[in-house]
């Protein structure tokens, strides 16, 4: 038993040394990429955003009348459908069978020879090739996917991560920037706190004093700047953040033009409330889009005749 | 060297990717590849935690088996055992190839080891033959006598080896029948095979398309069936013909048109398109529903087309096979009954002419078990891609009634060949220790059909047209060697015994003998007054027969208390069956001026066994160029005794089984001169230090250890 628990340990190590590499791994990789796409996607999404939040605020208008749970459950089930298509229409469908099937081959293998080492191993083996062959068999159409994917998540983060303020309520405004020298005005709320500067930060508390999509003008040194409000009933989308320059930052939020590089501000943020829902709401949101479009997915892939 | 640095480098590429995107909740592109990236990943955990755990689990199971008594190997010479049976390879035909040094690596195993004939038995027919092979036991004691058996109640034919019915409790819904439960199959056959008492001992086994296999058994191992195992619509097989020819036009000579073999369906090309069924199972769940159709579509293109059926188009070009193709029957309320098959375009101009193999079992998703375990038959499948499945899978009567050529024949046995070396080798790969068998069907099946072409009188020498194989026995035997050469490298080892054997060997098929014509001129059957030429014995009356033929073996008499409507007294049983033996031995066909049978025989007396009352009364054997006529073996009475053989069908085996022994090749020196296939089961325990079975008749042969006695004589030397 003492050999069995040092095997045990042993494995346990190995397999954390296995997760912390590939976790480095992966990070270097993000790094680099990021760097190589910046360029690239900076002006991209500059172009998209806008396009993709006109159509998407064009598409919910007729969720308007229903609870944010429809919008969000309708639009899982179309994106199921409409990915399926995609997925059928890029990718190898014959390659991915075969590699399907070797899989299955295998684990069979393992099953029906289970008596003679070797040949499980064996078998372990060419699980793991026909595996990364399947996995290669996803990079075309995760690439045609993935774009439009992230500027759909983001537009749907907009709406189901956060609701808007209710009248009344009060929440912080976060303006990252140096500038001690700062001000806010608009209409629709009141300012009660603030300036308040933090670690780089400048906080002001305000509070929603009228229902609508409102303008907060930010004044900070020699920058005029602009954030949007939201104050109202849930489902109008909300931007959490005016983002700085930074690619990611820009994609994640999408609504507002981003602060151009030489600005004192490097970005605006407002902390609007969770949504409380079991369905919608911080991460929620995403784990029912998840699973609507992955069962929409399961149920009409025989229809669509698609193999994944 | 390019392939695998594009393999590695999109592998890379791939992990890459994942990594990147798993690394960001947005990873989540689409349900597709999403779905697909996260299985996978699963997928791979899964199997990386169950060999962890195998391997933790290893000594553990080895120390129960051992605990058990199941001491593998302990007292073995050998660590495995591999069989390659080719069904009815001829010695002579071997011995002259050898000679004319066309078989290279047969010849190289003879002198490496031994060559001999192997004697078969009474009567020499595969599921005889093999079910002797198996379980090591004379007929008397395993069942088998023929493919076919008969009702003692109704005199009507049914398969020897198995009997499949419906599910036993059916669940009556209105007017829907939901079957609770799957088909009852029962295999008829009796006797334990070999493999189970290595089994029994802890040694796996490995046993793919051994005849009279199904349903298959449980065994300490993997099992793949053989013949017998019916198609969908539960036959040996029926192909269908779709074809613009009008009703009248049947080939002569041919039983297509009827119930055997095949079924012709008439179609009408309208602008290019042609749409029929495919036919499937009996019996939907809902009441009277027949048969299950799938339809299908044709649309014709010059000299192609393709076909579409269930969703999925494949092309059509004339003279070649599609791939397997998936078919459904939707039997309702969600029941679905799956198959495979191929299209063969034989003619769009002037006529239009579709072949369809017979649907067949899917391996995939099997309609009855096919092997054991029942996933072993998936494994295949995914390992190798789809398979034929049934029992007797070229397609015999196809090319018998004209509606295939000798190409399109011989393209159906050597994919099957070609499937079941990849089965064969797959098994090499995967047994390093234990005992493999494999029987490709292949030489049976083209010996069956070409004889013609290496037998200058014979009858149907010059009957078929189309794309013809004149050189086909010679080929198959030169493939043949080619498989036993790679077959060899595999076991080159000293702890791998390599046997090569067939069942039986082949022989000219010229005349047939109508036994049941016989039997009447010589006043053992009557017929009823103007029925002449029904199958099934339907005209004989059976209150003045004493005697009649079905099947391939031999003849049944009508005794008393045993058959429905038996008129011969038991005790007086003995001495017709003697009367009759002694008048078929020697029987000449006058019309030639040769013998004909050669001998007949008392089964009372070359059986022995619990089953031996259930075996033909006279198993008769016929002389080289003869055999049972066609319409006696399906219970026809002619006018003739003697009729020419103008088939295809121009080989055959079941005949005298001392003109057709088999062949044995092992890679060490065997020191017996006359073995018999019954022995190989008992060598094999022995040689893995078993002991033999007192049920078995089947004695060891004495096989040499490794390097022991090889050879310098050579195999043409040995052959003279």
């Amino acid at each position: 038993m003492e050999t069995l628990g040092k095997i045990l340990v042993w494995l346990g190590n190995a397999v954390a040394w296995c997760w912390s590499l590939i976790g480095h791994a992966a990070d270097s990789v993000w790094g680099f990429i990021s760097a190589v796409i910046g360029p690239v996607a900076s002006p991209l999404l500059g172009w998209l955003d806008p396009v993709v939040t006109i159509l998407a605020d064009s598409y919910y208008t007729m969720f308007d009348a229903f609870s944010p749970v429809v919008g969000l459950i309708v639009t899982s089930g179309v994106v199921g459908v409409a990915m399926l298509i995609v997925f059928r229409c890029t990718s190898n469908q014959a390659g991915i069978a075969k590699a399907k099937d070797a899989i299955k081959a295998e684990l069979l293998a393992i099953k029906l020879y289970k008596d003679d080492l070797r040949v499980m191993f064996g078998a372990q083996g060419r699980l793991f090739v026909a595996t990364l062959r399947l996995q290669g068999f996803m990079i075309v159409p995760m690439l045609v996917m993935l774009l439009p994917m992230l500027l759909l998540l983001a537009q749907m983060g907009t709406r189901y991560q956060q609701r808007p303020l209710r009248l009344g309520e009060r929440t912080l405004l976060r303006v990252v920037g140096d500038d001690d020298d700062a001000g806010i005005s608009g209409e629709g709320f009141d300012v009660e706190v603030g300036p308040i500067a933090g670690d780089g930060d400048l906080v002001w508390r305000v509070r929603a004093t009228e229902v609508g999509a409102h303008t907060i003008h930010i004044k900070i040194g020699d920058d005029s700047l602009n954030k949007s409000l939201v104050v109202g009933k849930v489902g109008q989308p909300v931007s959490v953040k005016r983002p700085g320059v930074k690619w990611t930052s820009r994609l994640l939020h999408p609504r507002e033009r981003p602060i151009v590089n030489d600005a004192a501000v490097k970005a605006i943020m407002i902390e609007y409330p969770e949504l409380d829902s079991w369905v919608c709401g911080t991460d929620w949101w995403f784990l029912t889009f998840f699973v609507v479009s992955m069962v929409t997915a399961l149920i009409l892939k025989p229809v669509f005749r698609v193999k994944f | 060297m390019w392939r695998r640095n594009r393999f590695l480098s999109s592998g890379v590429l791939a992990v890459g990717f994942w990594l990147l995107l798993a690394d960001v909740a947005s990873a989540y592109v689409g349900p597709g590849a999403g779905f697909a990236v996260g299985t996978t990943v699963v997928v791979f955990f899964v199997a990386f935690l169950s060999a962890v755990f195998s391997l933790i689990f290893w000594p553990f199971r080895w120390a129960i088996r051992a605990i058990r008594g199941r001491r593998a190997f302990a007292r073995a010479r050998i660590k495995r055992c591999v069989i390659l049976g080719l069904d009815g390879l001829e010695p002579s035909l071997v011995e002259k190839y050898m000679a004319a040094g066309e078989l290279p690596n047969l010849s190289r195993l003879a002198k490496r080891g031994c060559y001999r004939k192997l004697g078969t038995t009474a009567p020499p027919l595969s599921p005889v033959a093999w079910s002797t092979f198996l379980t090591g036991c004379n007929p008397g004691k395993h069942r088998i006598f023929d493919f076919l058996t008969r009702d003692k109640r109704t005199y009507m034919p049914s398969l020897s080896s198995v009997q499949i019915r419906g599910p036993r409790r059916v669940l009556k819904l209105g007017k829907y029948r939901i079957p609770l439960g799957a088909a009852d199959v029962r295999l008829l056959r009796r006797g334990e095979p070999f493999w189970k008492t290595l089994g029994d001992h802890g040694i796996f086994s490995n046993v793919i398309r051994v005849p009279i296999t199904f349903p298959p058994e449980p065994l300490h191992g993997v099992l793949l069936s053989a013949m017998c195992v019916p198609d969908l619509r539960g036959s040996q097989g029926t192909f269908s013909h779709y074809t613009t020819r009008g009703e009248g036009v049947v080939d002569d000579g041919s039983p297509y048109g009827g119930t055997i073999g095949g079924e012709r369906t008439t179609v009408a090309v309208e602008k290019g398109v042609v749409r029929s069924e495919l036919v499937g199972p009996e019996g939907g769940v809902r009441e009277g529903a027949g048969v299950l159709k799938c339809p299908f579509e044709v649309t014709l293109n010059g000299d192609g087309g393709r076909v579409k059926v269930c969703g999925e188009t494949y092309e059509l070009t004339v003279g070649e096979y599609t791939p397997w193709v998936r078919v459904r029957f939707r039997a309702g309320l969600g029941v679905t009954v799956h198959g495979i098959c191929q299209f063969l375009l034989i003619g769009t101009e002037p006529e239009f002419d579709l072949y369809v193999t017979p649907i067949q079992i899917d391996p995939d998703k099997p309609a009855l078990p096919i092997s054991h375990p029942p996933v072993f038959s998936s494994y295949l499948s995914k390992k190798n891609g789809l398979y034929a499945t049934l029992g007797l899978a070229e397609d015999t009567w196809g090319l018998n009634a004209h509606v295939l050529d000798d190409e399109a024949f011989l393209h159906q046995c050597n994919e099957a060949d070609a499937e079941r070396e990849r089965m064969f080798f797959d098994a090499l790969e995967k047994v390093r220790r234990g005992m493999v068998a494999c029987v490709f069907d292949g030489p049976d099946r083209i010996q069956h059909m070409f004889w013609r072409y290496i037998d200058e009188n014979h009858p149907a020498r010059d009957l078929y047209q189309g794309r013809l194989c004149t050189d086909a026995i010679g080929q198959m035997y030169r493939r043949m060697d080619d498989l036993v050469g790679r077959t060899m490298k595999e076991c080159d080892d000293d702890d791998t015994v390599l046997m090569v054997i067939s069942d039986h060997g082949f022989s000219p098929f010229r005349r047939g003998i109508d036994l049941n014509a016989w039997l009447e001129k010589n006043g053992y059957l009557v017929l009823k007054d103007g029925v002449r030429g029904d199958r099934y014995l339907r005209g004989v009356d059976w209150s003045k027969t004493r005697a009649f033929c079905l099947g391939l073996a031999g003849l049944w008499l009508n005794v008393k208390g045993r058959e429905a409507e038996g008129i011969v007294d038991p005790s007086e049983a003995g001495d017709l069956r003697d009367e009759i033996c002694g008048k078929l031995t020697g029987l000449v066909d006058e019309e030639k001026g040769e013998p004909a049978i050669s001998r007949a025989f008392n089964t009372r007396r070359i059986y022995s066994g619990p089953y031996t009352d259930d075996a033909p009364d006279i198993v008769v054997g016929y002389h080289r160029g003869y055999r049972v006529s066609w319409e006696a073996a399906i219970g026809q009475t002619t006018d003739n005794v003697f009729h020419d053989n103008t088939r295809a069908w121009s080989g055959d085996h079941c005949i005298d089984p001392k003109l057709v022994p088999g062949v044995m090749f092992c890679n060490r020196q065997i020191e017996t001169d006359q073995p018999r296939l019954m022995d190989i089961g008992a060598t094999v325990l022995e040689m893995f230090g078993v002991g033999v079975p007192k049920r078995m008749d089947g004695r060891a042969m004495r096989v040499a250890d490794a390097g022991v006695g090889d050879s310098t004589e050579t195999a043409e030397q040995k052959v003279a």
